[in-house]
């Protein structure tokens, strides 16, 4: 059976992703691993700072975001959902194929070299997020989007990350 | 010198740097809204302490070690952008002559905070021990 952890439809600030995390903090199954756990609170913090950043917002009532974390059997999905302008939309599904292809020793070489030459950008990023949320996951990245208009798209990021280390014993 | 004394947040770690009493701490979460501004300064205030080396401040601490005690919850990718570049100034200042030790401290069952640690061993030739707690 799915367990749904945090399902979120609205709009993304920076006090909103605290409201998030804190959600996480509450509902995260006791079964879960620390260091799953640990991971997992990164990519949500990550994928919610990236949409925060690079959100694009139309004039309608379109939700910012959505997201929905869900565990089923000691499997844990994050698929979140963020409009992009449509102009950015090659270098990010580019960014997502360049780093997909890495295995996990690769992922951390070039995350190491990246964050020697990051720098911040007016958004307030290093660059770094998705290399992050591949090395705390250690799956590949999907990614899907759908043209919404000529201006933006809508670009979903499915993230899965396995709990090696659950504990068996605890109950939710 | 003057010294740094940040509170803690939810989102940004306490900070401690005071040369007169010897303490060098930051500890917490580290995601702040603004990385740069949060950041800036404490680098600023290394930089400053790097210009201000002199032989009475090495023989000061020459049995007397300045130690940094780095003690992060957890930090996102753009804090470890300047995590990194504050190891490195740290770093800057063993290179300078002073006496200079890093404690880097994680939870025991986080291996990915330890790991990050050990990777400065690569490219730092200031003494760092890791802590587990």
């Amino acid at each position: 059976m799915e367990n749904v952890i945090i399902e979120y439809k609205g709009d993304i600030t920076f006090d909103k992703i605290e409201e998030l995390l804190t959600l996480f903090n509450h509902n995260i199954l006791s079964t879960i691993s620390p260091l799953c756990k640990t991971r997992l609170f990164s990519i949500m913090v990550e994928c919610l700072e990236n949409a925060y950043r690079h959100n694009y917002k139309l004039p309608d009532q379109h939700p910012a975001i959505e997201l929905l974390l869900t565990e089923h059997d000691n499997s844990y999905t994050l698929k979140i959902s963020n409009l992009i302008d449509a102009d950015k939309l090659p270098q990010m599904t580019n960014r997502l194929e360049q780093i997909n292809k890495l295995d996990s020793v690769s992922v951390k070489k070039v995350y190491n070299e990246a964050i020697h030459q990051a720098h911040i950008s007016e958004k307030g990023g290093a660059g770094l997020g998705l290399l992050k949320i591949m090395r705390s996951s250690n799956q590949p990245i999907k990614y899907e989007s759908v043209s919404v208009d000529e201006r933006c798209s809508l670009l979903t990021l499915t993230i899965r990350i396995i709990d090696c280390q659950h504990n068996k014993k605890k109950t939710q | 010198m003057k010294s740094i004394n940040i509170q803690a947040t939810s989102t940004s770690p306490a900070v401690t740097f005071n040369l007169a009493k010897n303490i060098f701490e930051i500890s917490g979460c580290s995601r702040p809204e603004d990385v740069v501004d949060f950041y800036g300064p404490i680098i600023d205030w290394i930089i400053e302490l790097k210009q201000s080396i002199n032989d009475k401040l090495k023989a000061e601490h020459a049995n007397n070690p300045l130690v940094f005690k780095i003690n992060y919850d957890y930090f996102n990718s753009a804090s470890a952008k300047y995590i990194l570049d504050m190891v490195m100034h740290i770093n800057s200042l063993f290179k300078d002559g002073l006496n200079v030790k890093l404690e880097w401290y994680y939870k025991k069952e986080d291996e990915d905070m330890l790991e990050t640690g050990q990777e400065f061993t690569d490219i730092i030739n200031c003494p760092i021990e890791f802590i587990a707690i």
